[in-house]
């Protein structure tokens, strides 16, 4: 395991300073917590808090906030936020004698002790760091709290300085990733305690247990059969069934919801009541039908079971249910099946006025075929044409103008079709027959597979070989922020995985942990994608 | 004018024989100033200072453009811009500059280019380049591949003030995910952006509620030992305790997360060089800098874009920055404007709307941006006022939307940048790029800068815009 050395804790090997020395090919990267990750890890660490901690918002880089936080630079705003975050929760928790008394584990009054001191440190600066203290380190924070003592005259208020400073420390607001040569492979692998961060972020949304850090100590973590066992322990958490749903929230991107504003005279029902409805059936969904245990995750595309509260039920013509959120199967009449039946998904991403076609569809494109559409070619009017006057046109009629002209077609004959499949669904995603008495035409045709409207388009998805590599590939990007599946290796890894993913019937879970257990997850390309 | 005030000119420079080795921040007051108002004391001339107020989805020319260009009354208002009536003299309207052989490449070439003078493809510099044909710059990877150009002016100019600069914003993002660039204003480059604050109450409790509004109360002031001195000890230790951290890390992580680790560091440089600041040097409310009104709970977009412009003009007033940055929406924006009776998307009007609602929203908008102006030309500074000291670029993403092209950009600047800006002008320069114009304003700012831009490179610029 090697020696534990100052600012970064256990690495191999250690130089004359002091300071780790990490072997050229070995790759050490930071990932900053999300917001979500913040708040689930102090909660974590301190126990359940009041008020929420203001932290910055995230970044959706490539469509992952993941990705976000692999990339971006803590600026200002942020430092003061995780500062008075920091002093927020330090001075609830060091508030209550109680609660800090089981946090610290000895009482600083009436006098701090340095063997206290020191003793806090290491143990909650292990589970803060998610991997031990070097001695140098424990010393330092204990001469922060000696110096603070004699500034404050108050050994609370010192040990409450130390905590605020541990968290607002790198090693705790980012995820610190090692991974070590292997000379197998040529590539890196993710040592022990990375690897404890990996699985239980991906799995739990918050920092490790000390049970994980204790199996990354012992080396259980560092062959796959370890990391198969715990995450399959995980996989029994009730935090997980959670936290999995949130690949798919992202993918889907229907978060975008909750910033969304609709046409006031046309939809007066939508606010921010009905979008959380639509974010809340959409959650329900995913982790409990869609991710049930065992269950067919192609059911993304296609499943016509969901959940509706007296909201959704209105929306979706049903009856109200008697309480909040309850199951129902959902009729063939209602043209609604899987993610593209989903109101928070066609409300998400369509217009204020408009269901937009073109919107949905780019969206399905990039999202659920991995594909890139380029922007309209140098000088076209992207105008759409009014209508003369007293003639009103549906919304695919108006789009159809797309394909009149050559320049446009080339792409939006690819985007289009998939938009105008949910033709049915207006913007915010209720059921409609027909625009202006004219029936809705929601037929279309790709890559020689007809369909007609929301459910069929599913359906076809759910046989869609890319589709269903697509998924793969976002998920490794979203588990390993990255922008990009640049490497060889990974590809290579990740066209094995689906055939994993075929052969296991498509059961989510059971593929997680093979995804998990593989070098798609445990190891690295040596060398960062290229930046 | 000191007696009235009950703080004598010692009291306010003590920060700045105090310190040591602290670059303290004094705010403009009339006590600061020689007998005329027009410069510190000390002999240094009034600060200056630099703002962006970027909108997104470009301007309907036949409404915008003014019938004819010239100087003075030569030139008069468009239907869009009547908002300006108030502050004419101080806007220099510079129509038909390009991005050379733009073409069409989209909004987020657009906001790299007229913010950073980049090239777009810079900014997919980290992005998936696969399968894109290299058009990534409306993906959500893009980013600004170069330093915007208020961070390249702020890390010259706004190393003496609390805030090296001051990011806000109105509208909160609505439309595609274009990675950082929509969202955010500033970057210092590929994925180091500073997002904007689009709460009044925010950025008021940021800004101003720690500072003194009563310096000559002794009460107010942070004591020796008293509780806020004792906390901010505290604070500045663990700080410490955290660059001590960040420095190591910084030592065995790749290139990339270095310069990650040091864009960390400097923010909590500049975080703990508030708190020296502010122990030492309490704000002392002179003409034109005082504490303003703590804003009301958000309200209407028009409420709230009206607090930010007060905010954000007085923190110009006090010294607390020189460069500003004001995201009004970002690039292809898909916002409503109730405030201006429009139910539809920016965007949306733009490709397939009504013109007429087109024009409605960009005058709007812009009305927005003669309100900052007015508040600054109300707002005293020295002899002259905020608006006399202050050059604000006014740029949009694209030119005409509807045809989707980057040529004939139309500019609005505001302000006099203390004296060097003639205004009172319509210029309009054809085949000339936008980028001669951003060096021009650079120099104007003090920059020893040539040449500028990686798209659209020149050394040439505009001085038509200059006294």
């Amino acid at each position: 395991m090697g020696g534990t050395v100052d600012g970064i804790g256990t690495v191999p090997t250690a130089g004359p300073d002091g300071l780790p020395v990490v072997p050229i090919e070995g790759r050490v990267s930071l990932r900053l917590l999300t917001k979500s990750e913040y708040r689930k890890s102090v909660e974590q660490l301190l126990g359940p808090i009041a008020a929420e901690p203001p932290i910055v918002d995230d970044s959706s880089v490539s469509g992952f906030y993941s990705v976000g936080a692999a990339q971006i630079t803590v600026n200002e705003v942020a430092v003061e936020t995780y500062e008075a975050a920091s002093l927020q929760l330090v001075q609830e928790v060091f508030g209550d004698p109680q609660r800090r008394l089981a946090l610290v584990g000895c009482d600083p009054l009436p006098a701090l002790t340095d063997e206290c001191t020191a003793g806090y440190i290491r143990n909650f600066g292990r589970r803060a760091f998610r991997r031990p203290l070097s001695e140098v380190d424990v010393q330092k924070w204990v001469g922060v709290a000696q110096a603070a003592a004699a500034v404050a005259a108050d050994p609370v208020q010192a040990l409450q300085a130390v905590t605020s400073g541990l968290l607002q420390s790198p090693h705790f607001l980012y995820r610190t990733e090692i991974a070590l040569p292997d000379a197998m492979t040529g590539r890196v692998r993710f040592d022990g305690y990375s690897m404890a961060s990996r699985l239980s972020f991906l799995l739990t949304g918050a920092t490790p247990t000390d049970a994980l850090l204790d199996l990354a100590a012992t080396g259980q973590l560092d062959t796959p059969e370890g990391v198969r066992s715990a995450a399959t322990g995980l996989l029994a958490d009730p935090r997980t069934s959670d936290q999995l749903a949130d690949f798919f929230l992202q993918l889907a991107g229907v978060e975008l919801i909750e910033k969304k504003t609709k046409e006031v005279g046309a939809f007066p029902e939508f606010g921010p009541a009905l979008a959380a409805s639509m974010l809340e059936e959409t959650r329900l969904w995913i982790r409990d039908i869609v991710l049930a245990p065992n269950a067919d995750v192609r059911g993304f595309f296609d499943s016509t079971q969901t959940v509706v509260d007296a909201q959704i039920a209105s929306l979706y013509g049903l009856p109200p249910p008697a309480g909040g959120f309850a199951p129902v199967q959902l009729a063939p009449e209602s043209g609604r099946a899987g993610v593209f039946g989903k109101a928070s998904f066609l409300a998400a991403h369509s217009a204020a006025d408009s269901s937009s076609p073109t919107g949905r569809g780019h969206f399905i494109m990039e999202h659920f075929l991995c594909q890139t559409v380029p922007p309209p070619p140098p000088g076209i009017d992207t105008k759409l044409k009014e209508p003369p006057p007293g003639v009103k046109l549906t919304t695919r009629q108006r789009f159809e103008q797309h394909q009149a002209k050559p320049e446009c077609a080339a792409c939006h004959s690819l985007m289009d079709p998939y938009g105008l499949a949910l033709e049915h669904f207006d913007p915010i995603g209720r059921y409609r027959a027909d625009e202006f008495g004219v029936p809705i035409d929601a037929t279309g045709t790709i890559n020689g597979v007809a369909f007609d409207g929301g459910a069929e388009l599913g359906a076809a998805l759910r046989e869609d070989k890319a589709a269903l590599a697509c998924m793969v590939s976002n998920f490794h990007r979203y588990a390993n922020a990255s922008a990009i599946v640049s490497d060889a290796r990974d590809k290579e890894l990740l066209g094995a995985l689906g055939l994993t993913f075929a052969a296991g019937g498509y059961a989510w879970r059971s593929w997680l942990i093979e995804f998990i257990a593989s070098d798609a997850f445990r190891a690295a390309p040596p060398n960062p994608p290229l930046q | 004018m000191l007696k009235d005030l009950k703080v004598s000119r010692r009291f306010a420079l003590r920060g700045a024989v105090a310190g040591v080795g602290v670059s303290l921040w004094l705010p403009v007051m009339d006590v600061m100033c020689n007998d005329h108002g027009t410069a510190f004391a000390q002999g240094g001339a009034l600060p200056t200072s630099f703002g962006i107020f970027f909108w997104g989805n470009g301007v309907r020319f036949s409404e915008w453009t003014p019938k004819t260009a010239g100087s003075g009354d030569a030139w008069q208002l468009s239907p869009t811009l009547q908002s300006f009536a108030p502050v004419k003299e101080s806007m220099t309207l510079v129509s038909g500059l390009d991005m050379m052989d733009g073409g069409f490449r989209g909004h987020g070439a657009g906001v790299c280019y007229v913010l950073a003078g980049g090239n777009g493809k810079a900014a997919a510099s980290t992005g998936d380049l696969v399968g894109s044909n290299g058009h990534d710059f409306e993906t959500s990877t893009s980013t600004q591949g170069l330093p915007t150009i208020d961070q390249t002016i702020a890390g010259a100019i706004g190393g003496d003030t609390p805030y090296s600069s001051l990011e806000t914003g109105v509208v909160p993002y609505i439309g595609k995910s274009m990675g950082t660039v929509s969202a955010n204003l500033a970057h210092r480059g590929p994925y180091d952006f500073l997002p904007p604050e689009r709460d009044p109450r925010a950025l008021f409790d940021r800004l101003f509620s720690k500072l003194n509004p009563n310096p000559t109360d002794p009460a107010q002031t942070p004591m020796e030992n008293g509780p806020s001195a004792v906390s901010m000890k505290l604070r500045r230790s663990v700080l410490d305790a955290v660059l001590d951290d960040a420095a190591k890390l910084r030592n065995i992580v790749g290139a990339n997360d270095a310069a990650r680790l040091d864009g960390h560091m400097e923010a909590i440089r500049a975080v703990e060089q508030r708190l020296v600041g502010s122990e030492s040097m309490p704000l002392v409310p002179g003409l034109g800098c005082s504490v303003p009104p703590v804003p009301a709970a958000p309200g209407t977009m028009t409420e709230r874009s009206q607090s930010m412009n007060r905010l954000v003009t007085m923190a110009l007033a006090c010294n607390l920055t020189r460069v500003y940055t004001h995201l009004w929406s970002g690039a292809r924006d898909d916002s409503l404007y109730p405030d201006a009776g429009i139910n539809a998307i920016h965007h949306g009007i733009t490709h397939g709307g009504s013109e007429v609602d087109q024009s409605t929203v960009e005058r709007y908008i812009v009305s927005q941006l003669a309100d900052l102006a007015t508040v600054m030309k109300d707002t005293p500074m020295g002899a002259s006022n905020v608006l006399h000291n202050t050059l604000n670029y006014g740029i949009t993403d694209v030119s005409n939307p509807r045809n989707h092209n980057h040529n004939d950009y139309h500019i609005i600047l505001m302000g006099h940048a203390g004296g060097k800006i003639k205004g009172n002008q319509h210029i309009r320069l054809e085949r000339r790029k936008v980028t001669e114009l951003m060096l021009t304003m650079m120099q104007t700012m003090g920059l020893p800068i040539e040449n500028f831009g990686t798209w659209d490179n020149t050394s040439t610029t505009i001085p038509e815009i200059l006294v």
